[in-house]
């Protein structure tokens, strides 16, 4: 499904990722867990497309295209959704109208037909219920006024409705209490699906109690450094990156 | 002197050789008379007038009267008993100074229209090429007039005076779409707002080879108001929006916001003053200027300015040119959006916001889809 091979991103001339590979299959979810400056965001951000990150060496394919080479509306419209660490408020653009734009573009990019307004409407009211977001924050302009833990979930209500086939999940759960930290998961677990895979960005493991991995890579320098099953997430909260770091420096 | 093409422009009224006298003695002011800095008349009037041609796109919302103003005069359609209409030579009452001398030089004949004290009505006015016409509106007391302009012009002069006489409670709320790219546009208004009297102006501005509309307003009795909207979206075009509002009484309140774009030689102009006299106590007045830089080759001069001369006001002022939000950009793109549509999504809600006060849903769905039509061609 995501294959990244030797991955090199710079920003600002100064290079953040250096080599990393990576290779998540479909219906599998895996996690990136690394400190501070690893390159975490680096990586949600290039292959998302982001213009101030330049890719200066490897590949990234998604179902066999080469992801890298195309705008960051086409790599949404091939299935690639990322759920933003800080999502954007957009004053003035109503949340439905800038949800069904994205959705009628992703659609025509794909020679689909565009959804009519009651066609959307039903799934956005579905969707909403799932993800217990009330009809007044739909009406809202795009994350205006929003709280920490509201933009988290109006993200993955996004996701719900752009139905990716690919999610990147970068740290979904910072300023999430125990309560917003559920809804979230379980409105990503709904799109766990064979089809579907999902690369974890995070900190912390908590994360990963709800969201469970099938593997968790340790990012640490701008290259995955190891690689293991969910108990890594555990070990990794109880002794920190402290040996990982020791290796690269 | 006589080489200045405005001249030939002139009536051959006793108004237009008073402005023709006037122009021979002073000349027309260039970008040394600060006022007129950013807009040099001299320049852009001495060379050839082309002759007029274009025709307004009207939306044909419903009105009382309509009145289609031509190069060869105005043409009224329609009736009402509430509101009366008389042809007269000149009209007269407002200070005069440079702008207003020239712009009822260039007008054959004057209207006056009066909406009778406690009624309402709506007026639209369809401004073509060459138009130039000279108003005095009279709304009387208590009473609530929306006038509606549209204008359209490829090339040529066009121009337009407005003295507006708003009475006690009563309303003027005018809402104004000049399209006149590759022509000339030079209005001149100036409304006086009696006691509890509001005048609401909203504009929606395409910008022209000159285009320059000055609106003065004077608030003279106690709370009167004033809410001056404007937008201007311009590429290869100048558009000039020169606003001055006094505060002669106490407890008047202003409130004045401006947005526009600019693209490739889009050259925009932002006069706003207020000016608070010494008993004008209890003010309250705020003037807010946004400009958008989309590309290079696009310029954006704003002059805000605050005169106050009470010392129990409130009054502010913001000014702020800048580009798109480039991480909104790349988040609508990042949910599939072409970076065109998010532009077009970005910038159609920062203008909108200068239309949110306009309470009929008609008129605020029809500036904001010509704000759609500009903008398609504008973003590229």
């Amino acid at each position: 499904m995501l294959k990244i091979k030797d991955l090199k991103v710079e920003i600002d001339g100064k290079q953040i990722t250096n080599g990393l590979s990576l290779d998540v299959p479909a219906g599998e979810v895996h996690a990136i867990m690394g400190p501070n400056g690893a390159g975490k965001s680096t990586l949600s951000n290039a292959l998302t497309g982001h213009p101030a990150y330049q890719v200066t060496g490897g590949t990234a394919e998604l179902n066999g295209k080469n992801i890298l080479a195309l705008e960051p509306e086409e790599r949404a419209a091939e299935g690639l959704f990322l759920s933003f660490q800080y999502p954007l408020e957009i004053p003035g653009v109503p949340t439905l109208t800038f949800l069904r734009t994205a959705l009628n573009e992703q659609r025509k990019y794909r020679g689909e037909d565009e959804l009519s307004v009651p066609q959307f409407m039903k799934a956005a009211k579905e969707a909403a219920k799932r993800l217990k977001i009330e009809d007044e924050m739909l009406k809202r302009p795009l994350n205006v006024g929003f709280s920490g833990g509201e933009k988290k979930r109006m993200e993955i209500f996004q996701m719900a409705m752009l139905e990716p086939k690919f999610m990147i999940l970068d740290e979904t759960d910072s300023g999430l209490d125990i309560d917003a930290l559920r809804i979230v998961s379980d409105g990503v677990n709904y799109m766990r699906a064979p089809n579907r895979g999902m690369l974890v960005i995070t900190h912390y493991q908590r994360l990963l109690d709800y969201i469970k991995p099938d593997k968790v890579h340790v990012l640490v320098d701008g290259k995955i450094v190891d690689t293991g099953g969910p108990e890594l997430a555990l070990e990794l909260e109880k002794n920190g990156y402290d040996k990982y770091e020791a290796l690269v420096s | 002197m006589s080489d200045i093409a405005i001249l030939n422009e002139l009536t051959k009224t006793e108004w237009g050789k008073k402005a023709r006298e006037y122009i021979e003695k002073n000349g027309l002011p260039n970008k040394r008379v600060e006022f007129f800095h950013y807009t040099d008349l001299a320049r852009a009037l001495s060379d050839k007038i082309e002759s007029p041609s274009g025709e307004v796109r009207s939306a044909n919302l419903s009105a009382d009267i309509i009145i289609h103003a031509t190069q060869f005069g105005e043409i009224v359609s329609g009736a009402s008993k509430d509101l009366q209409i008389d042809s007269v030579s000149k009209i007269s009452g407002y200070d005069e100074d440079v702008t207003t001398i020239l712009v009822q030089g260039l007008s054959k004949s004057s209207q006056r229209i009066t909406l009778k004290a406690g009624k309402k009505a709506r007026i639209a006015i369809q401004r073509g090429a060459g138009s130039r016409t000279a108003m005095h509106i009279i709304v009387e007391n208590g009473a609530h007039l929306e006038i509606i302009e549209e204008q359209g012009a490829d090339a040529g002069l066009s121009s337009g005076l407005m003295f507006a006489e708003i009475g006690e409670n009563a309303s003027l709320r005018r809402i104004m779409y000049a399209d006149t790219f590759g022509a000339k546009d030079i209005r001149k208004s100036i409304v006086n707002v009696a006691k509890g009297g509001e005048f609401a102006g909203f504009s929606l501005m395409r910008g022209g080879e000159l285009s320059r509309i000055e609106t003065d307003v004077h608030l003279l009795g106690e709370g009167a108001k004033c809410n001056f909207n404007a937008a201007y979206l311009l590429k290869n075009a100048h558009n000039d929006i020169t606003t001055t509002v006094y505060h002669h009484a106490p407890n008047c309140e202003t409130k004045e916001m401006v947005r526009g774009i600019v693209g490739e030689g889009g050259n925009a102009v932002f006069q706003g003053k207020i000016q608070v006299e010494r008993n004008a106590q209890k003010t309250s007045a705020v003037m807010e200027h946004r400009g958008i830089m989309l590309e290079d080759g696009g310029k954006i001069n704003a002059k805000p300015s605050l005169e106050i001369y009470a010392d129990d006001v409130e009054c502010s002022h913001a000014n702020t040119i800048g580009a798109l939000d480039e991480s909104a950009l790349f988040y609508m793109q990042a949910r599939g959006i072409s970076q065109k549509s998010a532009k077009i999504l970005l910038i159609k809600a920062f203008l909108s916001q200068v239309f949110d006060d306009l309470q009929y849903d008609d008129i605020r769905e029809y500036a904001i889809s010509r704000i759609e039509n500009r903008l398609d061609e504008i973003v590229g």
